[in-house]
């Protein structure tokens, strides 16, 4: 009677093996090629003997077919990067799967995984239209919201009545501010809206030419994903309402950014970001609490 | 029920039996590039199939579509990323996320492949054949038992395509299904478009596979349409599906008491919506033909979901 424990050990050690087989060209060639193996394969004899049975041609066409379906799961997931490669997405999938063997079965983390990969080398190399970065960028914040978002979005406990923080700003009572926990406000040299509209379908941008522009994504409830172009200083008070700092300490945060000293530029600049906040709490986008987010349980 | 109708599991369980569930008849798989016109058509469509993975970590409006979904059209539920075949245990955190999805689907039933997917650290990304050995075998039984006792529903494990087989090679595939679902005591969703291609690639007869099943295990069928790659017919959901697949289908036609479903898979090279209703009148044609006995009360343009279930009568 075969000892289970040895049995399953084994066996998990050949579908390790196999795995990578299936996964891995370097591997399988050496592998199937049937010379020798060195230690650095760290693949036992018998495991070896036991791959080398596997039809070879066989094998490598299945291997193919599972490169190409992860290459149209990160088209599907990407899709407008991808088109924007162009002929070099297949170099530059094969060359993610050298150096990232598929980790999690999941089709949305391993988008995110070559996103990533994809902007590092995008650092040293130049794979498509100097845009393409842009368009990368968001293409992966608009998936990561889509696809992180949860109910409920905000903490318990926090206030999105417009009427209510009018009345705290007036009663001098500090109100911490919280953007939408499921937004990012990116920023862009090309404008990426346009762009995206081409290859969407399926069509080369022509006359791209730099257009600095700053865009609001979030998620609304139901999970429908909005975008809007923001000015910088929209941008710079979301970026700052992260719910540890009150209402007067980003209106001086501001003041300061954009050179508001005076007692009357302070003045007219708070009453611009109490503007802002009701509109932005009438859309949703912001709440406030009476306590700072770090002291919330 | 009948003589020739072994009992399947043990009366008492918490898992219900498929002599316990509808004929629901003939159905499509559910995909969003189809989804307008499969709700728009669903009096022509008896069930649905979602894809599992489709459904696990996804945001909460993924949760309210299935619900919805479940309001219109009787579901059933199909796994890839069990890996059942996996060795040591199940992954006991996907099947609670498998569980958690068929409860939001109200799935009649639940069903993963008969293979491995994934290792720890690493995922193949495909239906990837296990050997056909006795170590093999006694995994996933110990695995499927598991899985099967997870849900409130009949758990099926399906045949897939392969191209190749690693070694020990110490049965047939039909010997080797045989003993899983057997000593799992669980069901078969029998691809026949996968038994073709296997037939043709691996070189054996589709029918002497079909009489070495046990078919009256089989809860669900699959047929699809594939094309041929360096003499290798894949299975790729992207065709018609082919007329020997048809002859399979009259084949087993008599001897499935407890099947409750056949399904179109179509994934992708989508045709005009109007050519899958058809396709699926010749699946109801056959059945209505051929399997009498078993489901001659097989709707049609009425889904037996809508009207309470009367009770199965075998022949």
């Amino acid at each position: 009677m075969p000892d289970t424990h040895v049995t399953a050990q084994s066996e998990l050690a050949f579908q390790y093996a196999y795995a990578r087989l299936l996964t891995d060209s370097s591997f399988r060639e050496v592998v199937l090629s049937g010379a020798p193996l060195e230690e650095r394969w760290q693949i036992e004899p018998e495991v070896a003997e036991r791959l080398r049975g596997l039809d070879p041609e066989r094998t490598s066409l299945f291997a193919e077919l599972l490169l190409g379906n992860r290459l149209g799961s990160l088209r599907e997931a990407l899709p407008n990067s991808a088109f924007l490669l162009g002929s070099r997405l297949q170099e530059v999938v094969y060359a993610f799967n050298d150096s990232s063997p598929p980790a999690d079965h999941r089709k949305y983390p391993e988008a995110r995984a070559f996103a990533h990969y994809l902007l590092d080398r995008l650092e040293q190399d130049s794979l498509g239209p100097p845009y393409l970065h842009d368009v990368l960028l968001y293409e992966l914040s608009s998936m990561q919201l889509r696809l992180e978002y949860d109910e409920p979005f905000w903490l318990e406990g926090a206030i999105a009545s417009a009427s209510e923080f009018v009345a705290a700003l007036k009663s001098g009572r500090p109100v911490y501010l919280h953007r939408h926990p499921y937004q990012a406000v990116l920023s862009f040299s090309y404008d990426v809206e346009r762009i995206c509209e081409k290859t969407a379908s399926s069509r080369t941008p022509t006359d791209v030419n730099p257009k600095p522009s700053t865009i609001l994504l979030h998620v609304q409830a139901g999970g429908v994903l909005q975008q809007e172009a923001i000015n910088t200083a929209t941008a710079a008070f979301l970026l700052a309402a992260n719910g540890s700092d009150s209402f007067n300490r980003i209106v001086d945060h501001l003041g300061e950014l954009f050179g508001q000293r005076g007692r009357w530029a302070r003045l007219r600049l708070r009453g611009r970001v109490r503007n802002l906040c009701l509109e932005l709490l009438q859309r949703g986008i912001i709440t406030f609490t009476f306590v700072p987010a770090t002291t919330m349980p | 029920m009948n003589e020739a109708t072994p009992q399947l599991g043990k009366a008492g369980s918490r898992r219900r039996f498929p002599s316990d569930l509808p004929f629901l008849g003939v159905g499509l798989g559910f995909r969003q590039e189809i989804k307008e016109d499969l709700l728009r058509y669903s009096n022509r469509i008896d069930f649905l199939e979602v894809m599992t993975e489709h459904y696990i970590d996804m945001p909460p409006h993924k949760r309210a579509e299935v619900q919805e979904l479940a309001e219109v059209v009787p579901l059933v539920l199909h796994g890839v990323e069990l890996s059942i075949g996996t060795f040591g245990s199940v992954d006991q955190s996907h099947l609670q996320k498998m569980r958690q999805v068929a409860d939001w689907a109200r799935a009649y039933w639940v069903s993963d492949h008969l293979c491995l997917t994934r290792v720890p650290g690493l995922a193949i990304g495909n239906l990837t054949p296990v050997p056909f050995s006795e170590a093999s075998s006694a995994n996933i039984i110990a695995n499927a038992r598991y899985a099967a006792s997870s849900f409130d529903c009949p758990f099926l494990l399906e045949n897939i395509s392969y191209y190749f087989q690693p070694l020990p090679r110490e049965m047939s595939e039909a010997e080797f299904i045989s003993r899983v679902v057997e000593g799992a005591d669980c069901y078969l969703l029998l691809d026949l478009t996968n038994v073709q291609n296997n037939a043709v690639n691996m070189n054996y007869d589709p029918y002497v596979f079909l009489d070495s099943v046990p078919l009256e295990r089989v809860v669900q069928i699959h047929l699809a349409g594939g094309y041929y790659l360096s003499s290798v017919l894949l299975d790729t959901h992207s065709h018609p599906v082919p007329s020997d697949v048809f002859d399979l289908l009259r084949y087993v036609a008599p001897r499935m008491p407890n099947l409750r479903g056949i399904l179109i898979e179509r994934d992708q090279n989508f045709p005009p919506f109007g050519e899958l209703l058809d396709e699926l009148d010749q699946v109801r044609d056959v059945v209505r033909n051929h399997w009498g006995p078993y489901h001659a009360d097989l709707a049609v343009q009425t889904p037996k979901w809508m009207v309470p279930y009367a009770g199965y009568t075998h022949a």
